[in-house]
């Protein structure tokens, strides 16, 4: 008995000494900046790093749909208000916690904007104790910089210069119609969101709400993806929380999507000439929502107004 | 409890057969070990087997049935032949002395004819779910006629289980191992699920009884077993791992390639495959000591032999061992064989004398050795290509002798022996470059390049990073291989690193521990820019 | 016994037989030899040594092999 304790003891010290000696390598291995080159993973989400403290009004959560139906810099010259998307391609619930988390630590977003289609995938336990693992101890995640090692990563000292051109905006112009003859056919069925992604989804509203920022759930339009029951279950999961809930797929008149021009890959994700539409869109409803003011004129704004012209006059097209 | 249960049938977590996926060492088996420990010592063997069956269940499905299909076989065909030999035993005793022989005689042939039925059933299977698609792909070609060819999903391991079970009832059959009459034991021999994916295949009389008599855990076997599973991932995730993406890209665009790159893929692969399959035998025997089993080693620094044939003994040990005791021996120690071996030494002498019925009982082993890894031609070659070598070297062996002694070249000497290892690395290399060759086509196509257009010049470190690789990858493989080697060379003076560190101060030996980890954790090739490689050996 | 080491001697020259313990594990003697070793054996003892007898524990050294052979000679 007094064995198995002692060894039971040691093992606990073992694995205690052993995730403590993760700590120091996971300082030296955490990329230094927010850069592609500094080896940071997902620039473009992590581009928000970047910008100023305190200068982003709303954040832009989600999937694929989020990074290619929503424009920040469109929604800027349209209102004036400053946004980022910190989304990826096929992104889950927890990630998208730690960008909501990342992005707190140096903004004070007074809006939060949750593209709804993440809330259909769902995550696998392994999964999840992967990504603990590797945000707890970035020597997890970023180990393979043993490669690239310099310097800077000995001396520890962090500071994020990189800022997203589009501001975590995905800018396509491909055309691929859809057939979205059936699509949002009424349906009184109501998809389930699976309970783990619904605890998930409680939780980012509560670190919402302790930051005093509101939290919207929106629907990009998407003929692949979404569909009535989906619709449904989004809504009454929604109506529980006490959350808003906007889904753009329904406002023809708002968000005038035509499928056969504004889609890049036949109705799974908008191009920019739909993502254009979503964003002027938002741009009105963030306005008449009063909680932001116009910042085009102000001179600490003056990046937001250059990066728009770059945009402008380097994309192919801005539609009407 | 309902959903554990859901889990339990659902199968197919194809994650689980490599033991060095999160789910397997970070879940399944923490809870196999927790649930062996609170197991009372005289139910511990049944948790091993509802452990072992559970594990086949989650990996393979309804396929299971199979499993135990094959278990209630064994263990029938073993009773039935055990009770033969008391039959034989009882009549031989209350028989006249003169009529002994010829009783022996005919119970000999009926137990042959059991033996024969059953090892008809089990090999039969094997080939059915194995060898029909290739039988019938080239009746297909050949014939020009198309018959549809069935999917037949192959259950994990067969080829290791079906080898197992053939074992115990040729063992039983000449009377060297008792027929068990607990099918229970049976089943754990043959399904206990460390062995079960890729091996080693074990005897009844290495595993079963220790198995059935596994007793509790020990915090000494605990902690030596993780450490040899941790060794063996090192091996898996460090170098194979890191390889995988260079060799895939050469083996699948050869035409792109220069022989030179070629050339260091085909080196790569079987430093991949090694890492890969005896990294797995190491988790294997370590989780084998953390039940208090010892399980066969497979390796043996095969890269330290002189000779192909004693390559074959270092190298899947006990894939080679079952093949000489079941088809090497019995074909060269038959009736036949014998005769002509005995009228060939009058002739040829005694070197080349036995190499006539050697030569076909060779034949025999490296054409079902080379048809055991799969049912492709190339591997057919594999096989093939090793016969020639031995043959050839048992062949040339006088010569040589004679040369050498007319030369005054002293074998025993280092370099001589280094020369012979080298040559023999370099003859497996080849003969890998078949095995994993997409078709014997591709594998001849990539020889004739290897050969006629080898420069060194081709492999540049723009070319090496479209391939996925860097001078950095190559460097940690190469530490990596030079910490293998170190070890490897104490063993080979027995000397057992982890036995050593455990005589030292606890400081010192965490300190060993936590660089291991820290090693895997920091050169590991998983996470972003990687894909999770399956083990190697399952598939065959 | 000088009969064994006798067969012994002239199928594999290079080894000292009369110390080594572990012919098979050390692999100084080969399948191959191993089949003609076995057929002269036969001959020169008179018995008939079955595929079952052909593990290493019997052939590791001259003494094993001594002892087999003894034990197959009673049960003729």
């Amino acid at each position: 008995m007094k064995d198995t304790l002692r060894h039971l003891l040691s093992g606990v010290l073992f694995l205690a000494l052993g995730l403590g000696l993760l700590l120091p390598f996971s300082r030296l291995f955490l990329p230094k900046d927010n850069s592609a080159e500094a080896g940071i993973h997902d620039p473009t989400p992590n581009g928000i790093l970047g910008e100023p403290e305190d200068t982003i009004d709303v954040l832009i959560l989600g999937d694929s749909e989020a990074l290619s139906g929503i424009s920040p810099l469109d929604i800027w010259e349209n209102s004036g208000i400053t946004s980022h998307v910190c989304a990826g391609g096929n992104q889950k619930l927890f990630l998208t916690r730690e960008y909501l988390d990342r992005a707190f630590a140096g903004q004070s977003p007074k809006l939060v904007i949750l593209e709804a289609n993440c809330l259909y995938s769902n995550m696998g336990r392994m999964e999840l104790i992967t990504h603990w693992a590797q945000r707890t101890f970035p020597v997890v995640r970023y180990h393979d910089r043993w490669k690239s090692l310099g310097l800077r990563d000995w001396q520890g000292t962090v500071s994020y210069t990189h800022t997203h051109m589009t501001k975590g905006y995905h800018y396509n112009t491909d055309v691929h119609p859809a057939n979205a003859e059936d699509y949002m056919a009424p349906s009184d069925e109501a998809a389930a969101i699976h309970p783990r992604n619904r605890q998930w989804l409680e939780g980012i509203a509560e670190a919402c709400g302790e930051r005093g920022a509101q939290l919207v759930l929106v629907s990009v339009p998407s003929s692949y993806n979404w569909n009535s029951p989906r619709h449904n279950g989004v809504e009454a999961l929604a109506r529980e929380l006490g959350l808003t809930y906007l889904d753009m797929n329904l406002m023809p008149r708002e968000v005038p999507i035509d499928w056969d021009t504004d889609t890049r890959d036949y109705g799974n994700h908008l191009n920019y000439r739909g993502a254009r539409k979503v964003s002027l869109f938002l741009a009105e409803y963030l306005t008449d929502s009063g909680l932001f003011r116009d910042k085009r004129q102000e001179a600490e704004y003056a990046a937001w107004e250059q990066a728009w012209q770059y945009f402008r006059e380097n994309a192919v097209s801005v539609p009407g | 409890m309902g959903h554990l249960v859901s889990l339990l049938l659902r199968g197919t977590h194809s994650d689980l057969t490599s033991f060095f996926s999160l789910l397997f060492l970070g879940v399944f088996l923490p809870a196999a070990i927790a649930l062996y420990a609170i197991t009372p010592s005289k139910w511990k063997k049944y948790a091993l087997l509802v452990t072992s069956l559970g594990f086949f269940r989650l990996v393979s499905g309804e396929l299971v049935l199979y499993l135990l299909g094959s278990i209630l076989l064994t263990w029938g065909f073993g009773l039935w032949l055990g009770r033969l030999h008391r039959d034989r035993d009882a009549a031989v005793k209350a028989a006249a002395r003169e009529d002994r022989k010829a009783l022996k005689r005919k119970f000999l042939l009926r137990s042959r004819w059991v033996l024969g039925l059953a090892a008809a059933a089990h090999i039969g299977g094997l080939l059915t779910v194995k060898y029909t698609g290739f039988f019938l792909r080239n009746v297909n070609t050949l014939l020009g006629v198309e018959l549809p060819i069935p999917g037949f999903v192959m259950p994990i391991g067969v080829s290791f289980f079906t080898l197992q079970a053939v074992s115990y009832l040729f063992d039983v059959y000449r009377g060297v191992q008792e027929a068990d009459g607990n099918v229970l034991r049976v089943g754990l021999f043959l399904s206990f699920f460390p062995q079960i994916v890729e091996g080693p295949i074990c005897r009844y009389s290495e595993t079963a009884g220790q198995l059935w008599n596994a007793g509790g855990i020990t915090w000494r076997n605990l902690t030596l077993g993780l450490q040899r599973i941790l060794f063996g991932l090192m091996k898996k995730l460090v170098v194979a791992d890191r390889l995988n993406g260079f060799v895939d890209g050469v083996f699948t665009g050869v035409d792109a390639c220069q022989g030179g790159v070629i050339a260091l893929a085909a080196v790569c692969y079987t430093v991949q495959l090694y890492m890969d399959f005896s990294g797995a035998m190491d988790a294997v025997a370590g989780m084998g000591q953390i039940f208090g089993v010892t399980m066969p080693e497979n390796f043996r620094r095969p890269f330290f032999s002189r000779t192909i044939s004693e390559f074959w003994s270092r190298w899947h040990i006990t894939l080679g061992a079952w093949f000489k005791d079941y088809i090497f021996y019995p074909v060269t120690m038959s009736g036949p064989s014998k005769k002509l071996t005995s009228a060939a030494r009058k002739r040829l002498g005694n070197h080349y004398g036995p190499l006539l019925a050697g030569g076909v009982a060779l034949f025999c082993v490296w054409l079902c050795n080379g048809l055991w890894h799969g049912a492709a031609w190339s591997f057919l070659f594999f096989g093939m290509y090793h016969f020639v070598l031995i043959y050839l070297g048992s062949l040339a062996a006088p010569v040589v002798k004679r040369v050498n002694t007319r030369l005054g070249v002293k074998p025993e000497r280092l370099p001589y022996r280094i020369a012979q290892t080298v040559r023999t690395c370099l003859l497996v290399v080849v003969g890998e470059l078949f095995f994993r060759a997409d078709g014997l086509r591709a594998g001849l196509r990539m020889f004739r390049k290897m050969v006629t257009d080898f420069r060194f010049d081709s492999i540049s470190i723009p070319m090496l990073k479209d391939l996925r690789i860097d001078p950095q990858d190559f460097f940690i493989v190469g530490v990596t291989m030079v910490i293998v080697f170190v070890v490897s060379l104490l063993n080979e003076r027995g000397i057992v690193v982890r036995d050593a560190l455990e005589k030292k101060p606890t400081a010192l030996r965490w300190a060993v521990l936590y660089a291991l980890i820290l090693y895997i954790i920091i050169f590991g090739a998983y996470g972003k820019g990687y894909v999770p490689v399956d083990p190697m050996y399952a598939n065959f | 016994m000088e009969t064994l080491y006798e067969i012994l001697e002239d199928i594999q020259p290079d080894v000292d037989f009369k110390t080594e313990r572990a012919l098979i594990d050390d692999h100084l003697l080969s399948s191959l030899s191993i089949l003609s070793l076995v057929a002269e054996l036969e001959d020169e003892f008179d018995v008939t040594i079955p595929a079952v007898e052909i593990i290493p524990a019997n052939f590791n050294s001259a003494e094993a092999m001594w002892k087999m052979l003894q034990r197959l000679r009673e049960e003729e």
